[in-house]
């Protein structure tokens, strides 16, 4: 018998010990902590089990995601803590493929273009030039009183261009005098994609500031019009580089422009 | 004096879009140059992940929202579809240059623009809790004190005392004026004071003035920044008037789809800018909430939870959506009407802070986000 009490209060100790080393609120759910938190905001047991658990309560529900709030959890970033490992990685997460058709994929490869891309497979380009250097001025042509145009007596922009194989480029120095972001030489070294065609001519697309902005006026982008074989340009004579060359450029409506190319030679 | 009568609302719809740059390496402290560069685009008045990245193979989309779902998405796989404003964004995806994240957003479920603008710019566990952003710490952290190209300096990018700010703008003849001004003012002003004046009066001849205030052109200027050797290394630009409570709309031409639409201007803006440096960028767009589930009484939604994030930058090798679905039902929406968020954002920053800067998740994890236990989600978008 006295066997039997010593054994009943080992038992009794035992599961005590058990119970006051266990979290009070072990067994609650996190909507059960957030129901009592909702009744009662500012029990600080409550507080601490939230805080503990990393979650958010709304309403008296727990909310995924750990959402902390300033109604529950007006946490302290010093007392923050989690039983949690660092860099826990969320293996959960769904990775949706994409999955275009080839139909698809090839109009949606179109969409992805600089603005000065351009499809060069339509010309005959020249590529046995080796390094011809010559000095360009681009002129404005107005058509707003004139059908054929009345080209300005100022030029738009100056300098040097040179040209390899078929590629074409303005040279360091070159600039436009439109104000504005035209003073941004990297228009001219950057936003150019300009061959030369086998017969003369500049094929391509370029910035191209057609307005002038004077200091204080709001800035305006440059256009990015497509060079052509122009019906009325005068192409670079590859026979006679010396020879002066005129490429005309549509640009809007009511102006266009002409790039006069002089003084070519072999560098 | 006229009296101005501002509502709450009519405010945040007023302000446009600001570009911020941040991150300049300083010649001899910074350590070593990061691995790439990182752009925020912030999608003020809560965007609606919904109508951006239609879950058309959820059965209750169509149900819920078919007025607020444009019949003409883009589909991205069998479940997942894209908003027809996203052109670019679109080539992107077919480049293997861009990700969404789905079902996401900052921890904050009480729906205030002020507050959610706050805790997503701050990073911190809870609405103005922070003085500093989650950028501007991540900047501290990789030693790269920044510049700000803005009158004031947004949260966001807070976080270093060496930061300095510009506003891009320029007005007839004020140049003169400014410097003026401003001389006479530092007069007053000895020392430290008299410094300051000093820089912002050569600050306000400066050529960086000349700058178009759209947004895709602030973010075409901000991507050739960002390109130069030595340029920034962090940018941010924000977007306003999302906050779409009457007739926002389906389709390209709605009042959401429009603004979606400037979001894809914004990044092709980017692409076009940065150049070769794309390869090593990384841009993604924040919002302070998502939208109500359900279409309102005026053919609008309300402020709601979970949205979605975008993603863009040649960092990303494989286009993906990334998400843990919770479902448009009732019972899996939070509080029976929003979207439920089932990744915390933050997590998708620290990846993109990660990628770019080349901090540890760790350590971003603690010291930028105040959250150790944050889960790492880097492999699921970069890998």
């Amino acid at each position: 018998m006295k066997f039997k009490r010593i054994l009943l209060t080992l038992f009794l100790g035992i599961g005590l010990i058990g119970v006051s080393i266990a979290g009070a609120y072990d067994d609650w759910t996190d909507d059960v902590v957030c129901m009592w938190l909702d009744m009662r905001p500012t029990n600080e047991g409550y507080k601490a089990e939230v805080q503990k658990r990393g979650i958010g309560c709304e309403g008296g529900k727990a909310v995924a995601g750990a959402a902390q709030t300033n109604k529950t959890t007006s946490t302290n970033k010093k007392t923050t803590t989690s039983n949690r490992s660092s860099s826990s990685v969320d293996k959960e997460i769904t990775i949706y493929d994409i999955a275009f058709s080839p139909k698809v994929l090839e109009e949606l490869l179109k969409l992805v273009v600089s603005q000065t891309d351009y499809d060069f497979s339509k010309h005959k380009l020249t590529n046995n030039v080796k390094d011809i250097r010559c000095a360009f001025t681009i002129y404005r042509v107005v058509y707003e009183n004139s059908e054929l145009g009345v080209m300005e007596g100022w030029s738009m922009a100056k300098g040097g261009i040179n040209v390899q194989g078929s590629d074409v480029e303005f040279t360091e120095g070159s600039f436009w005098q439109m104000g504005g972001l035209s003073t941004d030489p990297s228009y001219l070294q950057d936003e150019v994609n300009i061959r030369l065609t086998e017969d003369g001519h500049f094929v391509g697309k370029m910035a191209y500031f057609t307005h002038t902005v004077k200091e204080g006026e709001v800035p305006r982008n440059p256009l990015y019009p497509i060079l052509t074989k122009h019906k009325r340009s005068k192409p670079i004579n590859l026979k006679s580089i010396g020879d002066s060359a005129e490429i005309w450029i549509d640009v809007e409506d009511w102006a266009g422009g002409i790039m006069r190319i002089s003084r070519c030679k072999y560098l | 004096m006229p009296k101005l009568n501002l509502t709450r609302r009519e405010f945040l719809k007023v302000s446009g879009a600001s570009l911020f740059l941040a991150g300049l390496p300083l010649p001899g402290f910074t350590k070593d140059k990061p691995p790439g560069t990182i752009s925020v685009i912030m999608l003020e008045g809560g965007m609606d992940g919904l109508t951006a990245v239609p879950p058309f193979g959820d059965p209750n989309l169509f149900k819920m929202r078919n007025s607020l779902t444009p019949d003409n998405y883009l589909k991205l796989n069998s479940f997942f579809g894209l908003h027809p404003s996203f052109q670019y964004f679109s080539g992107l995806m077919a480049k293997n240059n861009a990700s969404i994240v789905h079902a996401t957003n900052f921890p904050y479920i009480l729906r205030s623009h002020f507050e959610g603008q706050n805790l997503m710019q701050g990073g911190g566990l809870s609405p103005f809790s922070e003085t500093s952003g989650w950028l501007g710490r991540s900047l501290e952290l990789a030693k790269l004190p920044g510049r700000s190209l803005s009158l004031d300096m947004p949260l966001i990018l807070r976080g270093t005392d060496r930061n300095d700010n510009f506003y891009p703008a320029s007005i007839r003849s004020s140049s003169n004026l400014k410097t003026k001004l401003i001389d006479m003012i530092s007069m007053f002003h000895s020392k430290e004071g008299s410094s300051v004046f000093k820089k912002v009066s050569k600050k306000s001849t400066q050529k960086d003035s000349i700058v178009p205030r759209d947004p895709a052109s602030l973010a075409k200027y901000a991507g050739k920044a960002m390109s130069q050797e030595g340029g920034p290394l962090s940018s941010v630009i924000k977007v306003t008037q999302f906050d779409t409570h009457a007739n926002q709309g389906a389709d390209e031409f709605g009042k959401h789809g429009k603004l979606l639409k400037l979001v894809d201007e914004i990044i092709a803006g980017y692409r076009e800018g940065l150049g070769d440096a794309w390869d090593n960028s990384i841009i993604l767009t924040l919002t302070e909430f998502g939208r109500t589930v359900r279409v309102n009484g005026t053919w609008g939604t309300e402020h709601g939870y979970g949205s979605a994030g975008l993603l863009a930058g040649g960092s990303i090798t494989k286009s993906r959506v990334i998400s843990k679905w919770p479902g448009l039902a009732e019972n899996e929406q939070f509080e029976k009407r929003d979207l439920m968020s089932t990744i915390d954002y933050r997590s998708v920053c620290a990846a993109c802070i990660e990628k770019s800067l080349g901090l540890d998740h760790d350590i971003i994890a603690d010291k930028v986000f105040f959250t150790p236990e944050l889960p790492r989600v880097y492999d699921y978008i970069f890998s």
